[in-house]
């Protein structure tokens, strides 16, 4: 180091550490490898579910393919990958199950999996950059071997957006590239 | 070699010393370490970057592809349309045409588009290569500090455990009752000095009264004059 290196610019702090980014670190335009498919982060949103606990999804793209990356840390990480899901796909019993109760039921079958209904959590979501929250009741589902889910998200008392996914091992994110600040 | 120059080398000399001193070298490794994970970000930035445009150039390329199958479909649509008299032949020619024209411009896109892949994937797995090279020796010097400092901590425990042990340590309670016994032993080869002096110091008079000191052979006598005075 050379003695007028004290004067130059202090280096801005990076929140990982470059030897090892995990997919806790990942943030807008991060790249990283997937399935042996490259990824691109385009957004990134954040629910807070009040109780000072967040989470967050990122929406991912591989060339024309859009998914979810959805992120829990609740002491473990759980990870599911999902992708949308047209609300009448659900099927006749399911999507009239709503409009009569602007609610989803507890059981849907879907795809000949049979989902259960695990956690209904009312919330806040936002885009990272974004100021206002919305407000949002989340449903989520489980199939019986716990690997399966399907989220129901509900904004108002009649709008839906549905998603289909699968939990994942954190360790399947692998390649982690950071985006630079400029 | 001129005075001069040899101060200024004693100077010199003097000068590293001292900056040597002061030098920890843990602290300078870690230091060291941590500008090397700030050129591995920017490396890894560098990465991403030319990775993003690969994944562009990617799929540009396919859309590129894409349309130019459609305009080839649309050209083969249109002469059959001719060829059933739906439209003219001339417009059918002139619209054949145009979308070939359209076709062959996407397919030199798409050729473009590929020479790009190809710089791209060379630079990203060069890049690869040098981040990867990089990660391998910063998490090596890593745990190779590790190593030192712990090292450092064992030899320090040693050190300082040796030296109560061997009783050099200065403020131990031993190196004290040793100065206290060499304080004693000193206080008292003072004392005996002084009784040495003291006798040393009595006058050749002194000697000889000592030596003719009658006192007590005149009592000897005294008293056996007595006891014959009372008959004993």
């Amino acid at each position: 180091m050379g003695i007028f290196d004290i004067f130059k610019k202090k280096e801005k702090e990076r929140h990982f550490d470059p030897t090892n980014i995990t997919i806790r670190d990942l943030g807008k335009g991060y790249i990283f490898e997937y399935a042996i498919e490259t990824w691109t982060v385009t957004a990134l949103f954040e629910y807070d579910w009040g109780e000072n606990y967040f989470t967050r999804e990122f929406v991912i793209k591989n060339g024309a393919t859009e998914k979810f990356l959805n992120i829990e840390d609740d002491g473990g990480l759980v990870v599911t990958l999902s992708e949308k899901v047209k609300l009448r796909k659900l099927g006749e019993v399911t999507c009239d199950y709503m409009d009569a109760h602007q609610k989803p039921p507890k059981k849907i079958k879907y795809e000949g999996v049979k989902y259960y209904l695990d956690e209904k959590s009312p919330g806040y979501c936002k885009e990272i950059d974004a100021d206002n929250w919305e407000e949002l009741v989340s449903y989520d589902y489980l199939d019986e071997e716990e690997e399966k889910t399907l989220c129901i998200e509900q904004y108002g008392e009649e709008e839906f957006e549905v998603t289909k996914g699968i939990i994942i091992d954190a360790l399947a994110i692998s390649n982690i590239l950071p985006k630079g600040d400029n | 070699m001129s005075i001069f120059k040899r101060l200024f080398n004693v100077g010199k000399s003097e000068a590293h010393s001292a900056i040597d001193k002061m030098e920890d070298p843990i602290k300078m490794t870690e230091q060291g370490i941590r500008d090397m994970k700030n050129d591995l970000t920017n490396a890894l930035e560098g990465l991403a970057q030319v990775k993003a445009m690969l994944i562009r150039s990617q799929n540009d390329k396919t859309q590129f592809d894409n349309k130019a199958k459609d305009y080839q479909n649309k050209a083969m649509l249109i002469l059959q349309k001719t060829q059933k008299e739906s439209i003219s032949a001339e417009d059918g020619d002139r619209l054949a045409r145009e979308a070939l024209v359209k076709k062959e411009e996407n397919t030199e896109h798409s050729k473009r588009c590929g020479i790009e892949i190809e710089k791209f994937s060379k630079s990203v797995s060069q890049l690869e290569t040098n981040v990867n090279s990089l990660k391998n020796n910063v998490g090596k010097w890593e745990n190779e500090l590790k190593t030192l400092k712990a090292r450092v901590k064992v030899s320090n425990a040693t050190k300082n455990l040796n030296k109560q042990m061997a009783s050099i340590d200065s403020s131990s309670t031993v190196n004290m009752l040793e100065k206290m016994r060499e304080k004693v032993s000193e206080e008292e080869a003072l004392a005996d000095a002084y009784g040495d002096i003291a006798n040393e110091s009595k006058s050749v008079d002194d000697e000889l009264d000592r030596v003719l000191n009658n006192t007590s052979a005149s009592a000897e006598s005294d008293l056996d004059a007595l006891k014959k005075q009372m008959g004993m």
